[in-house]
């Protein structure tokens, strides 16, 4: 299907955020799910819903290679090429207080998911390489959101890791849930801590996709030793995954 | 629509309604791509290499894309032939699209086995014998470089099959016409060409192969010379239908596969980029052929092919 950009945002350097006219969509994404965008190469690229408002849909994106680039040089009034909105989403809120843990690119589904539940008793902790990374944060504070932030150069926020930042968030929240997205050691030691601090917790994974519907086996991430399954497929098992079915029962 | 040109394609003794099928390894075990491309449409599909235990596949990442191209090592993960029959070929027998099972193995009684539980299923048009992928270390891409070898394996499948056999040729060698020679004296049906170009991409970040992998199997526009090249030497040399693949994204690709002497084409890397790339090519073939001078599928095949000796008078 073809969706028409009707606004381009550039929300910090290397990053762009498209914003596409959602009539032609067949139905409401879920946060968490993403868009298979055609992007001028052999492949296309998977990229996670940033917001949804006003018959719009947002992707928001780093520039990082020719598929990215040449979405990054998109204008308003041209049409994108997309399937979806493909993949399982984040679960509506559990009982008791949630923190949503984004790191750098993870961030964008994060927003669509506090957006989804405006009555969710939320806490946001962010965090990205530098400043330029760390987006979406005046988007969480308009909507009364402040989140904690941190940067690994310190330019923003505290200097660290966002995992530093959810461990102090698990210990004054025992009875907390998780929902977090970013890169694959973020998201594994969100799986360590959470396990030891017996949280529930879902994990948005990215990896690089082939045909985006589960039919190429290309997009895995490994199951949990003994747990059944040697792989799991992002692009239909995923993105996103309650922690038990990569990590199992034990701390990794 | 132009209605008066014909698409039917025949590869031994199976009629498809037209030429194009879906390439092994790139539309799964047959359900994943139903909500995204009509099935019924299709000239026929060759499913993902089934093998007679589950095989775990490789490390990610196992895409990368590359100039008009795409490199892979999956490494021919799947759940084994019993799971298939029980999970995905009752939904494949309800298409009635003309299925072909992909067969893969580490040894010939591996291969053998796997060819054995599906002759006693319905439904299954032909076995695709895969001796040619090379993301594998053991099996698979060994036997397609030796004709000796190549022999072995395709016998085992065709004493066994009780269906048509296919073989999947690498171009990964200089022997590739000795390797067909041996599978037409096993009782090879057809032979499929190409499976993809064994390559490297290296991930400058991470200053290592890109691929968990290591090395892949490049498929994609890139190697359509490659995979027309091979067509035409071997329909020119061994009396088997050829069906033909390798970066075909459009009727024209299509026909330049049928000149060379493919009766058939498969299509694969671009269905990932298009998940509409086989019905166009299907809805563009009569117009492309007319436009070309062809009445039919069969009257291109081979066009390309300089007349024998006897014939040259007459042109």
């Amino acid at each position: 299907m073809r969706l028409t950009i009707v606004e381009r945002r550039v929300p910090a350097s290397d990053h762009v955020e498209l914003l596409l006219d959602a009539s032609g969509l067949g139905r409401r994404p879920e946060p968490g799910q993403f868009l298979h965008v055609a992007t001028g190469g052999t492949l296309r690229r998977p990229l996670s819903f940033s917001r949804v408002d006003d018959g719009r849909v947002g992707i928001l994106f780093r520039v990082v290679g020719a598929g990215t680039a040449w979405l990054a040089g998109r204008a308003v009034g041209e049409d994108l090429d997309v399937m979806g909105p493909l993949g399982r989403g984040f679960p509506p809120p559990p009982p008791g207080p949630l923190a949503l843990v984004g790191g750098g690119v993870g961030i964008p589904p994060l927003f669509f998911y506090a957006q989804c539940w405006p009555d969710a008793s939320l806490a946001v902790l962010l965090g990205a390489r530098d400043r330029e990374a760390l987006v979406m944060v005046d988007d969480f504070g308009a909507r009364g959101l402040h989140p904690a932030l941190c940067t690994d150069d310190g330019s923003f926020g505290r200097r660290g890791r966002v995992t530093d930042l959810l461990a102090t968030w698990l210990s004054a929240h025992p009875h907390g849930s998780v929902m977090a997205c970013g890169p694959a050691p973020m998201l594994h030691e969100v799986a360590r801590l959470t396990t030891d601090a017996h949280c529930p917790a879902w994990l948005g994974f990215e990896q690089r996709m082939g045909c985006g519907v589960g039919a190429c086996l290309a997009c895995v991430v490994p199951g949990a030793p003994g747990a059944g399954r040697t792989w799991y497929r992002v692009c239909t098992d995923g993105p996103v995954f309650a922690r038990e079915m990569l990590y199992g029962e034990a701390p990794p | 629509m132009i209605r008066d040109v014909d698409l039917t394609a025949h590869i031994g003794r199976i009629v498809l309604q037209n030429p194009v099928l879906a390439a092994s390894g790139t539309f799964g075990f047959g359900p994943e791509y139903r909500a995204h491309v009509d099935m019924r449409r299709l000239g026929g599909i060759a499913v993902k290499g089934v093998a007679v235990d589950s095989w775990s596949g490789n490390p990610p990442p196992r895409v990368w894309e590359t100039p008009s191209g795409l490199l892979n090592s999956i490494g021919l993960q799947n759940p084994g032939v019993r799971a298939f029959i029980r999970d995905d070929l009752p939904f494949l027998r309800e298409l009635g699209t003309v299925l072909v099972v992909n067969v893969i193995g580490h040894t010939v009684d591996e291969y053998r086995r796997v060819s054995e539980c599906l002759a006693r299923e319905s439904g299954i048009a032909a076995l695709e014998v895969n001796i040619s992928c090379p993301n594998i270390k053991e099996g698979g891409m060994q036997f397609g470089h030796d004709p000796d070898r190549a022999f072995e394996v395709v016998r085992a499948v065709v004493e066994t099959a009780g269906r048509p056999v296919w073989v999947k040729l690498s171009p990964n060698t200089d022997r590739v016409l000795e390797v067909g020679q041996a599978a037409q004296s096993a009782g090879a049906a057809a032979l499929t060409a190409i499976n993809t170009l064994l390559g490297m991409a290296i991930d400058l970040d991470r200053r290592r192969p890109a691929l968990g992998g290591g090395s892949g199997g490049l498929s994609g526009p890139a190697i359509r010379p490659v995979g027309v090249r091979v067509v035409y030497e071997v329909s020119r040399r061994i009396p088997l239908p050829v069906v033909g693949m390798g970066g075909i994204e459009t009727a024209r690709d299509a026909l330049e596969y049928f000149m060379a002497g493919a009766s058939a084409v498969m299509v694969g890397t671009a269905t990932f980029g298009r998940p509409d790339a086989m019905t166009r090519v299907i809805d563009d073939l009569p117009e492309i052929l007319r436009q070309y001078g062809f009445g039919s599928v069969a009257e291109a095949v081979g066009a390309a092919h300089p007349p024998a000796k006897g014939e040259a008078d007459e042109h």
